[in-house]
């Protein structure tokens, strides 16, 4: 009962102007991004951020919220009309969907994508609402050693879900950390590593860096390795599935709703894995496994529904416990801190305006995204050709005045650039940069909880054995590295999954 | 265009790169103070983080480990190295010159250069999307958004 008031809250905290206007225009943004090549959510959100700095926090995390389910939404698109996957959780969606427009069937396909989207998209709200809330209450029992291990534990899962070498992956994360300690010390007040430079004296900024490893690199990369755009040369038509169609759908997106939901809560889970997961499941259940990939519509249903699901479970930990699960949240995550919010289970206590309008929005955004994904078929298709030569331009200029616009200083933009070369370098040295970007996020609240933990206990490292979570999350992460560390078959087959 | 490099050497010298690295940063950071467990120093997060970095990457040089798949470096020059290298350095000349020469000029003969280092591409279709682009963004940023992107010397 309590719930459904708040929700009532949330919506009356949505039901304004400026709050559906952001809600429509990330929905879109997002659908546009998912749709085109060489941007994805991350880099969109870095871009966008420094213009939202005289906007509410509600309706920032609305509109970032929106670009990133709105991508998951987009990605299929690509996916399904050429065969190349908007986003990284579409790939699963290129094996049937591709076939099934290749046979003449790419409006069901689309169709039902769509529509397994909103239905997972709707059901993982429901899930947030009854997930985020008793795990926020747990939360405030947990002290700085609680937070330190559980961030170490998330960390420690997405570096060994790296499609790389785990070794790789952590030093990725090492990286990523001893660049977040370029500024002044959060505890001392001291600066450090900014060698006389004042452009580093208050460190490298989130905008910046993800701008350049997400955006600049993905460009130089796509420069490098053009992709062939060629969209599926039939009329689109039928977008409505016939009940024949829903019949063998329904089960694999219910399926893959609480796949992709269960997934996206655990860090490092995220879309694409849950993408996996889901067709690996239908696969498995399926009475005719030999015709997957061949235009199965439960290969496109239940993957689609994980993703969106995913995508909506990754709220949980961020809002109940203030730890980004993804790479992706962490850009949530920053856009918090930017604003001035303590991310943590008491966010919900005391800003509820901005979990339960953030909730709110998603419900209007999952119908917004039906209605752009469907209705508006013919425009994506347009858009996508577009000549990459015309679009990256574009995509930079809007980097650029993202970097630039974040403090007014050129040298970010500079610093976009060093990141960018750096990020398409470490790409082609087989390094992933996900663990550099988490990391860096959390890099400072890692090194408080770190301090705060040691101040508490007056320098007795201990204190991280004897409290129960944080023990039993340190050890699951040493157990998590040294295994995939020390079973390179496994890993394999993990990459293999992942490919 | 491939390089005479195989991919376990271009591994290697990536690994000695991060060794250079942490102990850079390690150095640095010990000269800025460790303090005490109990009082910990600003140099004592650095200094261990970039520490078990330097472990990690000796012992990756030691004993690389295996990969999945897809995750080979590639240590072929890319074959638009010089269409890249001129994108990065027209970044810089961006980040060097806007505050001078303000956000629309740099920004209109930026778009220039960029429409112009692709193929096919004709002079007068890049100064006239390089126009138009440049316009929207004045009008999106400047007036709707009202960023405070710098005027140059001629008051845009």
């Amino acid at each position: 009962m309590e719930a459904i008031t708040s929700l009532l809250y949330g919506f009356s905290v949505l039901l304004s102007v400026q709050n559906i206007l952001f809600c429509f225009l990330g929905c879109a943004l997002g659908t546009l991004i998912g749709v085109l090549p060489g941007i994805g959510p991350m880099g969109a959100m870095a871009i966008l951020l420094p213009l939202t700095f005289k906007v509410p926090p509600v309706s920032v995390l609305i509109l970032l919220g929106g670009i990133y389910y709105g991508a998951q939404y987009g990605g299929s698109t690509t996916a399904i009309l050429v065969k190349i996957p908007g986003e990284a959780s579409s790939i699963m969606t290129c094996l049937d969907g591709y076939e099934m427009a290749r046979k003449g069937r790419a409006g069901p396909a689309l169709g039902i994508s769509a529509f397994a989207s909103f239905i997972a998209g709707t059901l993982g709200v429901f899930g947030l609402m009854l997930f985020a809330i008793p795990l926020a209450q747990y939360a405030l029992h947990f002290g700085p050693p609680e937070f330190f291990g559980i961030m170490v534990l998330g960390m420690s899962i997405v570096v060994i879900l790296v499609r790389g070498s785990v070794g790789k992956g952590i030093m990725m994360a090492l990286t990523g950390f001893m660049l977040s300690t370029v500024g002044q010390d959060i505890i001392s007040g001291v600066p450090r590593f900014y060698f006389g430079l004042d452009s580093l004296a208050d460190g490298f900024g989130i905008v910046p860096v993800a701008m350049g490893l997400f955006g600049v690199a993905e460009i130089l990369n796509n420069i490098e390795n053009p992709a062939p755009r060629e969209t599926h040369g039939q009329k689109i038509r039928d977008l409505l599935p016939n009940k024949q169609d829903w019949r063998k759908a329904t089960m694999p997106i219910f399926r893959g709703s609480v796949i992709g939901f269960l997934m996206g809560i655990l860090p490092g889970g995220g879309p694409m894995i849950s993408t996996f997961a889901s067709y690996a499941m239908e696969k498995k259940v399926s009475r005719e496994p030999e015709r997957f990939g061949t235009g199965m519509i439960e290969g496109v249903a239940g993957p689609e529904a994980a993703n969106n699901g995913a995508s909506v479970g990754a709220f949980v930990p961020l809002f109940a416990l203030g730890i980004p699960p993804n790479p992706t949240m962490a850009m949530l995550l920053g856009a918090l801190i930017i604003h001035g919010l303590q991310p943590g289970p008491l966010l919900m206590a005391e800003h509820p305006e901005i979990f339960w309008g953030t909730v709110a929005s998603m419900y209007l955004g999952n119908i917004v995204l039906l209605v752009l994904n469907l209705p508006l078929i013919g425009m994506w298709v347009r858009i996508l050709k577009i000549p990459y030569r015309v679009l990256f331009p574009l995509i930079l200029l809007f980097c650029v005045i993202g970097a630039y616009s974040m403090s007014y200083n050129a040298s970010d933009v500079i610093i976009m650039m060093i990141f960018g070369v750096l990020g398409f370098l470490l790409q082609k040295m087989a390094y992933e940069p996900g663990p550099l970007i988490l990391a860096f996020i959390l890099g400072p609240l890692l090194e408080q909880s770190f301090h705060q933990s040691l101040t508490i206990s007056q320098g007795s490292f201990l204190i991280f054995l004897t409290r129960p979570l944080t023990l039993v999350s340190l050890l699951a992460a040493t157990l998590l590295l040294a295994t995939s560390i020390l079973l390179p078959k496994r890993r394999a087959v993990i990459a293999m999954e992942g490919s | 265009m491939s390089s005479k490099m195989s991919p376990q050497k271009l591994d290697r010298v990536g690994f000695s790169l991060f060794i250079l690295f942490a102990l850079f940063m390690g150095y640095h950071a010990s000269r800025l103070g460790l303090g005490t467990f109990s009082h910990p120093g600003p140099g004592l997060i650095p200094f261990s983080v970039a520490s078990v970095l330097f472990l990690v990457a000796v012992i990756q040089i030691i004993s690389p480990g295996e990969g999945g798949s897809g995750s080979k470096p590639d240590p072929t020059i890319p074959k638009s190295w010089k269409k890249m290298t001129a994108i990065a350095l027209s970044l810089l000349a961006y980040g060097t010159f806007i505050e001078s020469l303000g956000f629309i000029t740099t920004t209109f003969f930026w778009l220039v250069f960029l429409f112009e280092l692709s193929r096919p591409s004709r002079l007068g279709a890049s100064l006239f999307g390089a126009a138009i682009t440049t316009a929207i963004c004045f009008v999106l940023f400047m007036i709707l958004c009202k960023l405070q992107l710098p005027l140059g010397p001629f008051g845009f």
